[in-house]
């Protein structure tokens, strides 16, 4: 399986909203669509899909033009919702049976995925209120005689909602994953099960599209990128191959006393310093070796000496020269 | 290469989905189960709501008496006549009208004509004499009170003018004439001057008379219109409720928005067509009940033209051709509903979009009323060829023969061309729309979707 994206091209009127983006997925991973609000990532999200007429360019799933009918896809729309009024059940059937799922199926897919994302509770009230009551017969009793009524989306908070998004995008098994900021909203528990359940996808061997403004999250688990900036792609590759592009030029140094000297002298920029702990920026690793040789030669002590590769975060800024405050 | 290849909008897999999702939706909604119920009612009620306003006043008891607040405690009856009508016709009269319970229906006494002279003479306060004779000039029927009497004329009045149509009903069932026959002779005859040839040529054609037919027809006309009304709204707010609870992206990678679109229309359609059927079924029930149990004479009250009866009297043809225009009208108000609902992502855009289709539903109404009751060819023919006024005139046309069968099949012809135009600007559209918010719903911007601006 594979996924190619040919220069996409997306225009309303005069002015183009996605211009000529490219990318691949020759294997299965998570690929990044990274960008400033506006930038693009969303419409290039539905073109691909085929929710949006293309003006340029095509989106391939194994050499056919990508849609629901040449691949299984599941999709975490950045926009979510739910019907309101429906029960959550009868919902999370509906999407199965429009993917053209067998009902013992979609059950049998339901009762793993409630179950998976903590959220059985809102899909099967009795069940829980049943099992609540275990060893206690008189509120058994009580509680059985009075069946919950099952649960609309207006009753769960959003986290909860989300999660449910979640499933249902899963309820096909998607060869395609597409998640539009998929930890927005979430609280760190539910963080983590979402992020646990998406390692099992890559170890399943799935293709996932991530969009997200939270870029410890997509360093996490991202092989590739694509940055978008007013519409084109700034940057686009492997993550690792892009790091080593920028060269080591972070530097975390630690020390004892006041060392502004010997790194002024050297012309490194001081980012920030706190207690004799110095975060600079040097123009690669001769430069550090240099100032390490420096320190050493005057006998100062070092507790902490670390070069490193730029952050996705400090590349995004770099790239799109804006500040994007993690959610 | 180019694999960007132009996706089927058209495609309507998952329809089926959407179909049963809608239905089984919409029947757990209380709004619309609420709505069903009132319907049925409505239709059920039809039968005996118009036997009651207009049968009474055809029933053989002309004036009914009411003698509650009268003086009457004795009534003579002087009978010099061969017409057998006697104390037992006076009390039965008197038992179908209406009188003080308490002290009871006032007493009837039979006299000769012999003794009326001496009769009246004798007649104390609460007394009174109804005297029927025969002279050259026809019958008479008086009645006479005493000099101090405590009877007040009116009540008089009102006793003698129901005795009066009591003994005529009497006079002529004795004579032979059926009890359908006095309902004629009561009625009179219908003064309807001058008729054009064409209503002439229809009335001979059909063998119906001109209320059958204007009964079917304008029955017709309000059935699509209720339909028209009901569903429109349904569809408009059905179809802006994924774009209002934000679905549409999630639902756009399982089904096309044709099939989206036409789901919900067939399931509406679906729901609107069991309202008509078990409000049929309720009212032939009714009629069936108020003529087996209650014994009423239902036989002209079915409903008032909503029970169809123009077009199953057509036997299969009349069927056909009634399910034909039904789905026809539907399919096509449906479709307009589609176009202006897929642009519509708030409360108020749904508003707006109605208010259009209303006053699409509206001029086909009003207009095909008018119509339907012209006496000018052209104006009919030309109402039963061209949507929406051919929605609702085309087959009740066809059926009191005011154009020929190939005029009804070009008019279905039309209106199939006509939804199937529709179809088309309701899938560019609802795929345009589904994904973008627009300031107001208008013209303007179907047209500018329709250019892929």
């Amino acid at each position: 399986m594979s996924l190619t994206v040919n220069n996409l091209t997306k225009k309303y009127g005069d002015k183009t909203v996605v211009d000529n983006i490219s990318f691949s997925m020759e294997k299965p991973g998570v690929y990044a669509l990274l960008g400033t609000n506006g930038a693009g990532k969303t419409t290039s999200i539905r073109m691909i899909l085929g929710m949006l007429e293309k003006d340029g360019g095509e989106a391939l799933w194994n050499g056919a033009p990508l849609n629901f009918d040449t691949c299984n896809i599941g999709y975490l729309a950045e926009e979510r919702g739910l019907y309101p009024k429906y029960s959550l059940l009868s919902q999370i059937r509906y999407f199965g049976n429009l993917r053209g799922i067998d009902t013992k199926t979609v059950n049998e897919r339901i009762e793993y995925w409630v179950e998976r994302l903590k959220v059985e509770e809102y899909i099967f009230p009795d069940r829980v209120s049943a099992s609540d009551s275990e060893g206690n017969a008189d509120i058994k009793k009580k509680k059985l005689s009075k069946k919950k009524k099952p649960f609309n989306p207006e009753q769960l908070s959003k986290g909860n909602q989300q999660k449910i998004q979640f499933l249902i995008a899963m309820i096909s098994d998607p060869d395609l994953l597409v998640l539009d900021e998929p930890f927005s909203g979430l609280d760190p528990v539910n963080t983590d099960i979402l992020k646990e359940v998406v390692r099992e996808q890559i170890d399943a061997g799935k293709y996932i599209i991530m969009s997200s403004h939270q870029m410890s999250v997509v360093e996490e688990f991202c092989t590739d990128i694509t940055i978008l900036n007013h519409s084109k792609a700034v940057v686009t590759g492997n993550l690792n191959d892009i790091k080593k592009s920028y060269g080591r030029i972070n530097l975390i140094l630690k020390v004892e006393q006041d060392v502004s000297k010997y790194i002024e002298e050297l012309g490194i920029e001081i980012l920030s310093e706190k207690e004799y702990e110095y975060s600079l920026r040097v123009t690669g690793d001769e430069q550090a070796n240099k100032l390490l040789a420096n320190l050493i030669n005057a006998n100062i002590n070092i507790v902490k000496f670390d070069l490193s590769e730029l952050s996705l975060h400090e590349i995004f800024v770099r790239e799109v020269g804006e500040e994007v405050h993690e959610q | 290469m180019n694999n960007n290849q132009r996706e089927n909008i058209y495609s309507l897999k998952g329809l089926k989905s959407v179909f049963s999702f809608t239905l089984k939706q919409t029947f757990k909604n209380k709004g619309y189960v609420f709505s069903f119920v009132l319907f049925v009612l409505i239709m059920a009620a039809m039968g005996p709501i118009n036997y009651f306003s207009t049968e009474q006043g055809e029933s053989l008891v002309a004036d009914k008496l009411d003698i509650t607040d009268s003086n009457i405690e004795k009534i003579y009856i002087s009978n010099d006549t061969d017409v057998k009508y006697d104390k037992e016709d006076v009390d039965a009269t008197i038992l179908k009208g209406s009188f003080d319970k308490e002290k009871g229906a006032p007493e009837v006494v039979d006299i000769k004509s012999s003794d009326l002279k001496s009769s009246i003479d004798s007649l104390d306060k609460n007394s009174c004499i109804v005297s029927i004779e025969k002279s050259e000039k026809g019958f008479t029927l008086k009645g006479i009170i005493g000099k101090e009497s405590d009877i007040k004329p009116s009540d008089m009045d009102n006793l003698t003018s129901s005795l009066t149509s009591e003994f005529e009903n009497t006079r002529l069932k004795q004579a032979g004439i059926s009890e359908d026959d006095l309902k004629l002779i009561q009625k009179g005859i219908d003064k309807n001057g001058v008729i054009t040839e064409t209503s002439y040529n229809s009335r001979n054609k059909t063998g119906k008379t001109e209320k059958e037919t204007s009964t079917g027809t304008n029955g017709y006309i309000m059935v699509i219109f209720f339909v028209s009304i009901m569903s429109c709204s349904y569809i408009i707010s059905s179809l802006t409720e994924e774009k209002q609870s934000k679905l549409v992206e999630s639902l756009l990678v399982s089904v096309r928005p044709m099939a989206l679109v036409m789901g919900k229309i067939l399931a509406m359609l679906c729901y609107v067509g069991m309202i008509l059927g078990c409000g049929l079924l309720v009212s032939k029930l009714t009629v069936l009940f108020m003529k087996e149990v209650l014994n009423l004479n239902m036989d002209n009250y079915n409903g008032v033209g909503l029970d169809f009866k123009i077009f199953t009297e057509e036997g299969f043809i009349g069927v056909v051709i009634l399910i034909t225009s039904l789905l026809l009208a539907y399919i096509f108000f449906a479709m307009i509903c589609g176009v202006l609902g897929s642009m519509c992502s708030k409360t108020e855009d749904t508003q707006t979009a109605l208010g259009y289709v209303m006053i699409v539903v509206m001029i086909g109404y009003f207009a095909s009323f008018y119509l339907s009751n012209s006496d000018s060819v052209s104006l009919t023919h030309v109402g039963a060829l061209v949507p929406p006024l051919s929605c609702f005139l085309a087959p009740t046309m066809y059926l009191c023969k005011k154009i020929e069968l190939w005029e009804l099949l070009i008019s279905f012809a039309i209106q199939f061309t006509a939804i199937a135009l529709l179809i088309r600007v309701c899938a560019k559209t609802y795929k345009t729309f589904l994904l973008k918010n627009i300031d107001k719903v208008s013209l303007n911007e179907i047209v500018k979707a329709l250019k892929n601006k």
